[in-house]
């Protein structure tokens, strides 16, 4: 028997069996916080902890393309283009991979080699949604068609992250100028993650974009989520600052 | 990442430690799992470079070409092209590093080239500026399409003549109403020896305005020869003045001038004359070559230094070599 078995310390009750107490931090878990700070459109804190997922556990695939989507969030694509060099080095060939490689060269207007690394990517087995992101991206500018039908087989082929796709979908057409679009994925996103910054920060710029009056509450709701977020704080004095005819012809 | 020497726990993907500064390092075998970041001071070079890199279309230059031959050529036109301007070629290729020497280099020639334009140090200069701009083709253009030494070395002198060229047109077409000359008049109220040489400036306002004492160039009669060949003078009488010389001194209307400002020169200083500046006219002090000439006449004074209005093109501006003399010229009057 233990000697302090018989000592009384006031109201301890024991740990109920079905509360959970302390989480393990693992690979999984921080790769769930830098999901939750990317949806929160912190980007810095998000890759800090892709990076922390990669020191838990290195071939933790999802901790290689979250860095990579950080640092193309970051926009420093050059980074990002030699990272996913490195990791290709532990994933040869990932289609993934390789249609971030066409992201960072697309977004750093380097078009041929990004087409050649997006057809590289397509021609890959197990293609995963990012891959038919990355093919819409490339094509943003160019074939509209051909964006529409990569960003539907995008989402088709999501499964549990439906709604981050969404997302992603969402924004690439609010960077095509698609606003209305633009505004029908982000808004099916936001009935999954309705407390991701990001997709309100998204969906306000669009309503902006279109002269809806629901961006105002849409960028105080992510501002709500992420204070003093610049970028935020910006585009709602932006709406602010313009009247009836700024919003008209701003359009 | 943690520092192996002072042991501070620094933030992921810094390359030195933020305590003590050294270099921070993976340990050996352990894979390294923190992206390299971009420093800030990158950032608006990158963008720029971005940007040209979206409005030159480097990427669809092909599909824009006329000809088979450009188009087989295109790499070595669009090198040529990007090495107008130093260093800007290498913002595109996004090799910043570089920028800073080419730009430096080519603004240290060009400064040079300016300072001492027209001299032969300014040439050299110049020369070594068109090289720079022959370099950089090679180097961002023809590099890669001439694999022998020798038809790059070939390739080289074809640039840096061309931009040589361009150099040398730009330097005389490109600025129009300046004139460089030397002068035979040794003036020593102005600091103005025999050889200097002078910056010209076209006169744009009426020559009414010109002063006593103004160094001109104008279009001067010989002695001995026919035509008029550019000279330089010194405005000494202003139009209905008399000028008198005697005894090697200038005196305008009954004023004598000093020989500090207004020397005499020797082909005239030995006799008196005297002369009627008419209303059109200046008289202007210069020296004459006197090819098989002896002796001087009071109607040879009165043709050479009686110069109308119409025939002064310029005034002396500066004393522009040599260059520890370099001044303003003020009016003496």
């Amino acid at each position: 028997m233990d000697r302090f078995s018989q000592l009384e310390f006031g109201s301890v009750h024991p740990e109920e069996p079905g509360k959970p107490g302390e989480p393990i931090r693992d690979a999984h878990y921080f790769h769930q916080e830098a999901r939750k700070y990317w949806l929160a459109g912190d980007f810095e804190v998000a890759l800090r902890n892709y990076s922390r997922t990669l020191e838990q556990d290195s071939s933790f695939f999802a901790g290689w393309s979250g860095q990579l989507c950080m640092l193309l969030e970051l926009d420093e694509y050059r980074e990002a283009d030699l990272w996913a060099d490195k990791a290709m080095g532990l994933f040869p060939d990932h289609p993934e991979l390789l249609a971030l490689k066409a992201v960072a060269n697309k977004r750093d207007n380097k078009v041929r080699q990004a087409m050649a690394f997006s057809d590289n990517a397509i021609g890959k087995e197990d293609l995963t949604p990012r891959v038919w992101l990355a093919r819409a991206e490339v094509f943003l500018e160019r074939k509209h068609a051909v964006v529409d039908g990569c960003l539907s087989k995008a989402v088709i082929l999501a499964t549990a992250d439906k709604p981050i796709i969404k997302l992603e979908a969402g924004r690439l057409l609010r960077r095509k100028k698609s606003y209305a679009q633009a505004m029908t994925y982000l808004n099916e996103a936001l009935q999954a993650l309705p407390e991701s910054a990001l997709a309100w920060y998204e969906l306000g710029c669009c309503q902006s974009r279109m002269g809806l009056n629901q961006a105002y509450h849409s960028l105080q709701e992510a501002l709500r989520i992420h204070p003093h977020w610049d970028k935020a704080s910006a585009a709602l004095q932006g709406f602010q600052g313009r009247g009836f005819w700024g919003r008209l012809f701003k359009r | 990442m943690q520092c192996q020497r002072c042991q501070f726990e620094n933030m992921p993907g810094q390359s030195r430690c933020f305590k003590c500064g050294s270099i921070l390092e993976g340990e050996p075998g352990v894979l390294d799992i923190h992206p390299p970041r971009m420093a800030s001071w990158k950032r608006p070079w990158r963008g720029v470079s971005r940007l040209m890199r979206r409005h030159s279309a480097v990427d669809t230059v092909e599909s824009k070409i006329p000809t088979k031959w450009v188009a087989d050529n295109a790499e070595i036109i669009w090198g040529i092209l990007l090495s107008i301007v130093p260093g800007f070629a290498h913002l595109l290729k996004g090799r910043f590093r570089r920028i800073l020497w080419v730009w430096l280099l080519w603004l240290v020639f060009f400064a040079v080239n300016a300072l001492l334009f027209r001299t032969s140090w300014g040439w050299r200069a110049l020369g070594v500026a068109a090289a720079m701009h022959a370099w950089i083709a090679l180097d961002i253009g023809l590099r890669a399409q001439l694999n022998e030494v020798l038809e790059r070395v070939f390739a080289l002198l074809i640039l840096f003549v061309f931009f040589l060229l361009v150099y040398v047109v730009l330097a005389y077409a490109g600025l129009p109403g300046i004139e460089f000359r030397r002068t035979p008049l040794a003036i020593p109220g102005a600091n103005v020896r025999s050889g200097d040489t002078l910056l010209l400036r076209t006169l744009a306002d009426d020559p009414n305005a010109l002063v006593r004492g103004t160094l001109v160039g104008f279009y001067a009669l010989g002695i001995g020869t026919r035509g008029r060949s550019g000279a330089i003078g010194q405005i000494v009488g202003l139009p209905n003045e008399l000028v008198v010389i005697d005894q090697g001194v200038y005196t305008v209307d009954g004023t004598a001038l000093s020989t500090h400002d207004y020397p005499v020169p020797t082909w005239i200083s030995r006799r008196r004359v005297e002369l009627l500046v008419g209303p059109n006219q200046y008289f202007v002090s210069s020296l004459y070559g006197r090819r098989g000439v002896r002796g001087v006449r009071k109607d040879m004074i009165k043709r050479l230094c009686l110069v109308n209005k119409e025939a002064i093109a310029s005034r002396a501006t500066m004393l522009w070599w040599p260059l520890n003399r370099r001044h303003r010229l003020n009016t003496l009057d």
